[in-house]
């Protein structure tokens, strides 16, 4: 682990408080999602556009899911725009990228948000590197750390990125779309919905963020 | 388990489901355009003055001398040569007529009935006995002047003529114009039509979901999870729990 003392902005820190208010929400999706279908251990979060709120999804959901007493991974995968580290304000020195470099586990460059719950940033993004999260050594590197984690949440990108990335659309247990309620236009969010089922994407569900 | 079902659907077309859900969303827009449209013909109809239509049918009997099967051009001709010079002025005075003589002629026509054969005179008033008075007028002084006419031989000598007022004018049941019901109801329906589609234009650009059932019917896939807005949870903190 990099740091045992994340300082998450207030945002972040109701997100993976489960006590908040967002706590029930956030454990009513962990609960649909496994209740029906059963045990997830790997699943993508994408969403139409940037801007729906997928690292807000993974990290809300993760903190649930750890809260029921799993280990979980959020993986920031979004190489073209890496966001996890700034939601905690913290430097993206080291992360996935340096996992998917030198094949070691990238829970060695990933910091805890929450018992049980750490999270993986990007890491520096050199050219090429965008490619390679998209590769099979993702794949591997996920799988790596599902030995020590029950659950590994990806912070992917957008569904058009998923739907170019075999890894991203064929590589996990399932994908969970998530539209912003105020922010995603519903022809995009159906047209990604249509393409991601059209690709035979293991879909699972939405997630409606951002709800009035 | 999910089932499956949701996957496998046609996903092309666009069902009632989603049409309904688009309307109610748009119910506000959706009913304001039907009620403007509504009330636009309800105002319309209040302006427009009341028309009467009365109608009497003439037999005239053309015998063309020496050229057979051209009876129509015959009728043509009469009420061609019928309705030239005082006829129309002759009827106004018969039916007590005051208003101008071109507002007399705007509302009278005289047209032959390729079914019947007969001549049909059919006038336009404000007043039901007037539109009645007027029509029975023309035909009358119509007969009368197809008589006199026939006299003469028209058309060159060739034309022989005697007419008879068939059916009189009577009483219209009802006005013909303004329908308010009948223009209320059409509007409405335009207006529905109009609303739903500009409903349904709005709602495929729409950023604005509705909630987890609004979300499904759109997208044809379950919402596993439904999470409030943060800004909105701390403007109101007695939603807190813990």
């Amino acid at each position: 682990m990099v740091s045992l003392h994340p300082a998450p902005d207030v945002e972040v820190g109701r997100i993976l408080d489960p006590a908040s208010a967002l706590g029930g929400p956030f454990r009513d999706l962990a609960e649909n999602l496994f209740s029906h279908y059963g045990t997830v251990r790997s699943l993508a979060v994408t969403g139409p556009e940037e801007g729906s709120g997928r690292s807000s999804v993974c990290l809300g959901l993760g903190a649930a899911l750890a809260d029921a007493g799993n280990r979980v991974a959020v993986v920031d995968c979004n190489l073209e725009r890496p966001h996890l580290h700034k939601l905690f304000g913290r430097s993206n020195f080291a992360g996935l990228t340096n996992a998917l470099e030198n094949g070691k586990s990238p829970e060695l460059y990933a910091f805890e948000a929450a018992p049980g719950l750490c999270v993986v940033p990007t890491g520096p993004v050199p050219p090429g590197s965008v490619r390679a999260a998209a590769s099979e050594r993702l794949l591997e590197t996920v799988r790596a750390l599902q030995e020590s984690r029950d659950v590994v949440l990806l912070d992917a990108p957008v569904a058009d990125r998923v739907l170019e990335s075999p890894v991203f659309s064929g590589g996990f247990d399932g994908v969970l779309l998530v539209v912003h309620a105020t922010r995603t236009p519903k022809s995009a969010a159906r047209r990604a919905t249509d393409d991601l089922l059209d690709a035979g994407v293991n879909l699972l569900g939405v997630v409606l963020n951002g709800c009035a | 388990m999910v089932s499956d079902g949701w996957r496998q659907g046609q996903r092309d077309d666009f069902t009632l489901f989603e049409l309904l859900n688009a309307l109610w969303g748009r119910r506000v827009l959706v009913g304001g355009v039907a009620l403007a449209l509504v009330l636009g013909s309800l105002i319309f109809s209040l302006y427009q003055e009341p028309a009467y239509v009365s109608e009497a049918a003439v037999a005239v009997q053309p015998e063309v001398l020496g050229v057979e099967g051209s009876e129509t051009q015959a009728q043509e001709t009469i009420i061609s040569v019928a309705t030239e010079g005082g006829l129309a002025r002759n009827a106004m005075r018969r039916a007590g007529w005051t208003a101008s003589p071109e507002e007399f002629d705007r509302r009278v026509t005289v047209e032959p009935d390729e079914n019947s054969g007969e001549i049909m005179v059919t006038f336009t008033a404000t007043t039901a006995e007037r539109a009645r008075l007027a029509a029975d007028s023309y035909a009358r002084t119509f007969v009368e002047e197809v008589e006199r006419l026939g006299g003469q031989r028209l058309a060159g000598g060739t034309l022989e003529t005697s007419a008879l007022v068939t059916r009189p004018a009577s009483l219209p049941d009802g006005r013909s114009s303004p329908r308010p019901v009948l223009y209320g109801v059409l509007a409405g329906a335009v207006g529905l039509s109009l609303g739903g589609a500009v409903a349904v234009a709005l709602e495929s650009r729409t950023r604005r979901w509705r909630g987890a059932r609004d979300a499904e019917l759109t997208l044809r896939a379950p919402v596993l999870g439904v999470i409030p807005d943060y800004h909105r949870l701390e403007e109101r903190p007695e939603e807190r729990v813990g």
